[in-house]
C-alpha cells in the first residue's frame, strides 16, 4: 500500500465534503470523474486547488496532461510523487 | 381604470426551521403570534442525491428541503429569494482570499444567489425557469412582485422559495431587523384569494422581518401590512 494513495484519497475526501465515503470505498485505479466516482468539473478545479495548496504543484487547467493526471488517484500520486515541491 | 390588484391563490407550503420541522408545529407558531425560534440545525435533504446534497450548507439545505416538500412538478416556475443568500460562505471566501489568494471553486459556485435552486435543476433533471430575487428588507414582497408577474405571463404555477439564516457574527452591528434560520416555499396559483398591493408611504419603518410575517399571513388567513423605505405593502385576502 502506498501511503500517498491513501493520503490523496483522504484529501479527495476532505476537499470534496463525500460526507459517506471512506478512504477503502475509493479504488485507486477507478476513474475518478463521470462513471467511476461520479465527480464533476467543479470537483476536479477544487481537487486541483488542493492539491497545489498541499504539494506546491503547478497545474494548467486546460492541458491535455492535466486531464490524464486526473485519471485516477493512482495517476495522480504519480504525478504528485514526482512535481511536489512540498 | 386602474388595472386589478394582482392576485393569487395559495395551493401549497412547506416551511422549515430548527424547531419547527412539521405543518402543525408552523401552524401554531403562526396562531401564536411570536418570532421565529433560533436553532442550529439542518434538515436532512433526503430528498437529494448524496453527491449533490454534499455541495449544500445549511441555508441551501432549508430551501430545498421546503422546495422538494411543495411538490415541484414540470411545469413550475421557481423563484428564489434570499435578502442575504449564502453570506457565511461569500465572507469566508473573502476571508480566505486575503489571506492566501485562493479560494474555493465549490465556494465560489454555491456562492451565486441562484446555485441552490440549480442544484435542484440538476438533481431532478427539469430545466425549469428560476429567478432570484434579494431586495433588502423588501425581499420577500420582491419575490412575490416576480412570482405574480410570472403568473400574469402564463405559468401555471409559481413555487416561491424564502430563506435565510442570521448574518455571521462580523455583520451583526449592521443588521436592522430580527433574523432566525427558516425556509418557506409558498405553492401560488392563478386565482383571487390573495391579493398584494403597494403604494408610496411616508409612515415609519416596521419593526418586524417581513418573511415570516408574509408566511404567518397566508396561514392564518389573516391580512398583513409592512412598511420601509417609503414603501407600504399589503397582502389581503379576497372578498
Amino acid at each position: 500500500m502506498n501511503p500517498l494513495h491513501d493520503e490523496i484519497k483522504q484529501l479527495i475526501i476532505q476537499s470534496l465534503n463525500l460526507e459517506d465515503i471512506a478512504p477503502s470505498d475509493i479504488d485507486t485505479d477507478a476513474a475518478l470523474f463521470g462513471d467511476g466516482l461520479g465527480l464533476d468539473s467543479i470537483d476536479a478545479l477544487e481537487l486541483g486547488v488542493a492539491l497545489q495548496k498541499r504539494y506546491g504543484l503547478t497545474l494548467s487547467a486546460e492541458s491535455e496532461e492535466t486531464r490524464k493526471h486526473f485519471a485516477s488517484v493512482r495517476a495522480l500520486a504519480d504525478f504528485v510523487e514526482a512535481n511536489r515541491t512540498k | 381604470m386602474p388595472s386589478p390588484a394582482p392576485s393569487f391563490t395559495l395551493s401549497g407550503w412547506s416551511a422549515w426551521n430548527p424547531a419547527l420541522t412539521d405543518a402543525a408545529a408552523w401552524l401554531d407558531w403562526a396562531a401564536r403570534d411570536e418570532a421565529l425560534p433560533q436553532g442550529d440545525g439542518a434538515p436532512a435533504l433526503a430528498a437529494m442525491p448524496p453527491l449533490l446534497r454534499r455541495r449544500a450548507h445549511r441555508l441551501g439545505r432549508m430551501a430545498l428541503e421546503t422546495l422538494y416538500g411543495a411538490a415541484p412538478g414540470d411545469d413550475c416556475v421557481v423563484v428564489h429569494a434570499s435578502r442575504h443568500g449564502e453570506v457565511e460562505r461569500s465572507l469566508a471566501l473573502l476571508q480566505s482570499l486575503a489571506a492566501d489568494g485562493s479560494v474555493s471553486p465549490q465556494h465560489f459556485g454555491m456562492a451565486v444567489h441562484n446555485a441552490i435552486p440549480g442544484l435542484f435543476t440538476i438533481a431532478r433533471q427539469l430545466p425549469l425557469p428560476v429567478s432570484a430575487v434579494a431586495a433588502g428588507r423588501a425581499t420577500i414582497w420582491a419575490a412575490l412582485v416576480e412570482a405574480l408577474g410570472q403568473l400574469a405571463d402564463g405559468a401555471p404555477r409559481v413555487l416561491l422559495v424564502m430563506a435565510d439564516e442570521p448574518v455571521p457574527p462580523l455583520f451583526t452591528p449592521f443588521t436592522d431587523e430580527p433574523e432566525a434560520p427558516f425556509a418557506y416555499t409558498l405553492a401560488l396559483t392563478p386565482g383571487d384569494d390573495w391579493h398584494l398591493d403597494w403604494a408610496a408611504s411616508d409612515a415609519g419603518d416596521c419593526a418586524d422581518n417581513a418573511a415570516p410575517g408574509v408566511l404567518r399571513a397566508v396561514l392564518t388567513g389573516r391580512g398583513y401590512a409592512w412598511q420601509s423605505q417609503g414603501r407600504r405593502w399589503r397582502l389581503e385576502p379576497g372578498a
